[in-house]
């Protein structure tokens, strides 16, 4: 696990950076730092449900197209927690590189959780928004980091 | 401390446009020295950000509970010319219509105290809070349409509330031109299940008590209804999923067209605008309507669980109970209003994220019953605090008659919840007169009062800037948290 939440970016709402030697790790912590807003112990959750998501970008650079698709992809887990009331956890994240410049970067995502369950469950605070403000994803030598602000 | 600018009151300091390249009007920040020397540094920087946006007219305000946010600082308040401004969801924010509601009794404390622990409790069974929580109106998205279109009307047609409650909220609980045909597939999904459900962070359900000494304004309290020893509720929340869901769509939008179409660059991506009369801008805005009445009729409905809860433990009628409104006035809002600038009336879209509407007596959007006494403004303060009627003044023009929203802030709610463990917060709450109910101690660490500003400071502040009148305060007993 690689995340840890910053103080200094916002009071009234609640950031992390996510660091990931892979992209799928990348997507993985980000995943698990914004569920973690939600739920203490989010590995806990069993898999009763699934859902796969898919998701094309095309940016100027990989960090842009990267950044398009880790926003899609942490906005999708806020939708099927309102929408479905399912807490899902990241099973599995493929990203395929586009071959050439003009083609899309593209992400497949399969999620799998559980109903949201007050009895069981210890939640904590609803994430409304993945927001856009200093939203970030950079390519360093031997990682990828996200930095992410979540609207609570 | 602010370094950038200087003070030009007691409780107004302006930072001027050659702060920063790009700012078309100055910022002007509403506070007592001592407020305004602990603002947290990135309010500064997100309200000259504000100060940049095209159309913006007169200044860029910051309220005395400001603290830092995304795009628009939390507080914020900014004017733009109805024709050639922008409008910003960003400056809405993603809880569109997130608002107060004040309902009186006629109960006094010492008939509510026996009973306050299982009425709390009663409260947090029958109105759902928290993550993820679901509504207790089963809606169809044919239903749920309706609901969007209709706001407070909806309710009252389907037996939720009284004709009155209608009168009692800002635009009558519904506000014209929403569009349902503006609104995502995916927002109606998310938004569905959540009639009836306060949500979670700071939004809450509260029972409080007022002091004698706590009535600034004899005549205005009288005039509201409110009398020493008296029970009120009051609660916080907003357009839930459905809001948060046309926020973030409308955001994608904008940011796809802002510099391409329109050739505006902001310098925060949640600053972004579309020019207000562009098809992208009038889209938002009828969406976001859809979300104003959702969110209204979201407070319609979870006035009528509480007004049933109150009865089943009374044993009367909510009516003879005088479960009435005072008025539900919403913060996180963008409203075409007319305002005098330089002598000349300007039809303008005011945009106050985290700051409450407070017409002066008079204003012709005062509900027929208060229009002499100045609108109300509903503060709602920590929960271990308490809160605040406050009734808007002339002189709040000097703000396009807007005022504060609640304590504000003063430290993250990571911060927070390192510094106040939930359950030992619970238990000093409680030894202290309040009990509390929350579906999370660790959420309720994040709203502890030590975590935001002083809120008696805040509407002092609010009085002394003569942009609203304190009527009165209330001190929390019972806390439904979200």
């Amino acid at each position: 696990m690689s995340y840890r939440y910053l103080d200094h970016i916002t009071w009234a709402d609640t950031a992390f950076e996510a660091r990931g030697a892979t992209l799928e790790e990348l997507f993985q912590d980000a995943a698990l730092a914004t569920l973690s807003v939600m739920i203490r112990e989010p590995e806990a959750l069993s898999q009763q449900e699934t859902r796969v998501f898919e998701f094309s970008a095309q940016a100027k650079s990989p960090e842009q197209a990267v950044g398009e698709l880790l926003h899609e992809y942490l906005q999708n887990l806020l939708f099927y927690k309102d929408a479905d009331q399912l807490l899902l956890r990241p099973v599995k994240i493929e990203i395929a590189r586009p071959g050439s410049e003009n083609m899309p970067w593209h992400l497949k995502a399969q999620w799998a959780g559980e109903k949201i369950d007050f009895e069981k469950q210890e939640l904590l605070t609803d994430v409304k928004a993945v927001t856009h403000h200093q939203f970030e994803v950079k390519n360093l030598d031997s990682e990828w980091v996200a930095t992410v602000v979540l609207d609570v | 401390m602010i370094s950038a600018g200087k003070r030009i009151s007691e409780t107004l300091w302006e930072i001027p446009p050659s702060y920063k390249e790009g700012m078309r009007v100055p910022a002007r920040l509403v506070g007592t020295p001592g407020l305004l020397d602990h603002l947290d540094a990135a309010v500064v920087e997100q309200i000259t950000n504000v100060a940049t946006l095209p159309g913006i007219v007169g200044a860029a305000y910051c309220m005395p509970d400001a603290h830092s946010g995304y795009g628009f600082p939390i507080g914020g308040v900014a004017a733009m010319d109805a024709r050639s401004g922008v409008i910003s969801p960003g400056g809405i924010g993603f809880d569109i219509n997130c608002g107060m509601r004040l309902v009186k009794t006629r109960l006094l404390w010492d008939e509510v105290k026996p009973r306050l622990r299982a009425l709390v409790d009663d409260l947090f069974k029958r109105v759902p809070a928290g993550v993820g929580s679901s509504g207790f109106v089963n809606l169809t998205q044919d239903e749920f349409r309706e609901v969007a279109a209709h706001g407070s009307r909806w309710c009252l047609k389907n037996g939720f509330g009284w004709k009155e409650d209608l009168d009692l909220t800002e635009d009558q609980g519904c506000t014209p031109g929403a569009n349902p045909d503006a609104v995502s597939e995916t927002a109606w999904k998310r938004g569905m299940h959540h009639l009836g459900t306060l949500g979670s962070g700071n939004h809450y359900l509260e029972i409080q008590v007022v002091k004698p000494e706590h009535i600034y304004n004899h005549e205005l309290a009288e005039a509201f209804g409110l009398f020493p020893g008296q029970v009120v509720v009051m609660f916080h929340c907003g357009s839930r999923g459905f809001g948060h869901q046309i926020a973030s769509d409308y955001l994608k939008i904008f940011l796809e067209v802002m510099e391409k179409k329109y050739d505006i660059r902001v310098r925060d991506k949640e600053l972004a605008a579309a020019p207000f009369q562009s098809p992208e801008g009038q889209a938002y805005f009828s969406a976001m309507k859809c979300a104003i009445n959702m969110s209204f009729a979201n407070r319609q409905v979870i006035l009528h669980r509480i007004r049933e809860v109150f009865s089943d433990h009374f044993g009367k009628d909510p009516a003879d109970l005088g479960l009435q409104m005072i008025y539900d006035v919403a913060h996180n809002t963008a409203r075409l209003e007319e305002h005098e600038v330089d002598g000349n009336t300007r039809k303008l879209l005011v945009h106050r994220k985290g700051a409450t509407r407070a017409f002066a007596p008079g204003a012709s959007d005062i509900p027929a019953a208060h229009r002499k006494l100045g609108q109300a403004a509903i503060i709602g303060g920590s929960m271990e605090t308490g809160s605040y009627l406050l009734a808007g003044v002339a002189s709040g023009s000097k703000t396009f008659f807007s005022t504060a929203h609640g304590s504000g802030r003063t430290m993250s709610r990571h911060q927070a919840k390192k510094m106040f463990p939930g359950r030992e917060l619970a238990r000093k709450m409680e030894k202290n007169g309040i009990y509390v109910r929350s579906t999370s101690y660790a959420a309720l660490s994040e709203e502890a009062g030590d975590a935001y500003k002083d809120i008696d400071e805040v509407v002092d502040a609010a009085r002394k800037a003569g942009i609203s009148e304190p009527v009165c305060r209330f001190v929390p007993v019972g806390n439904v948290k979200g």
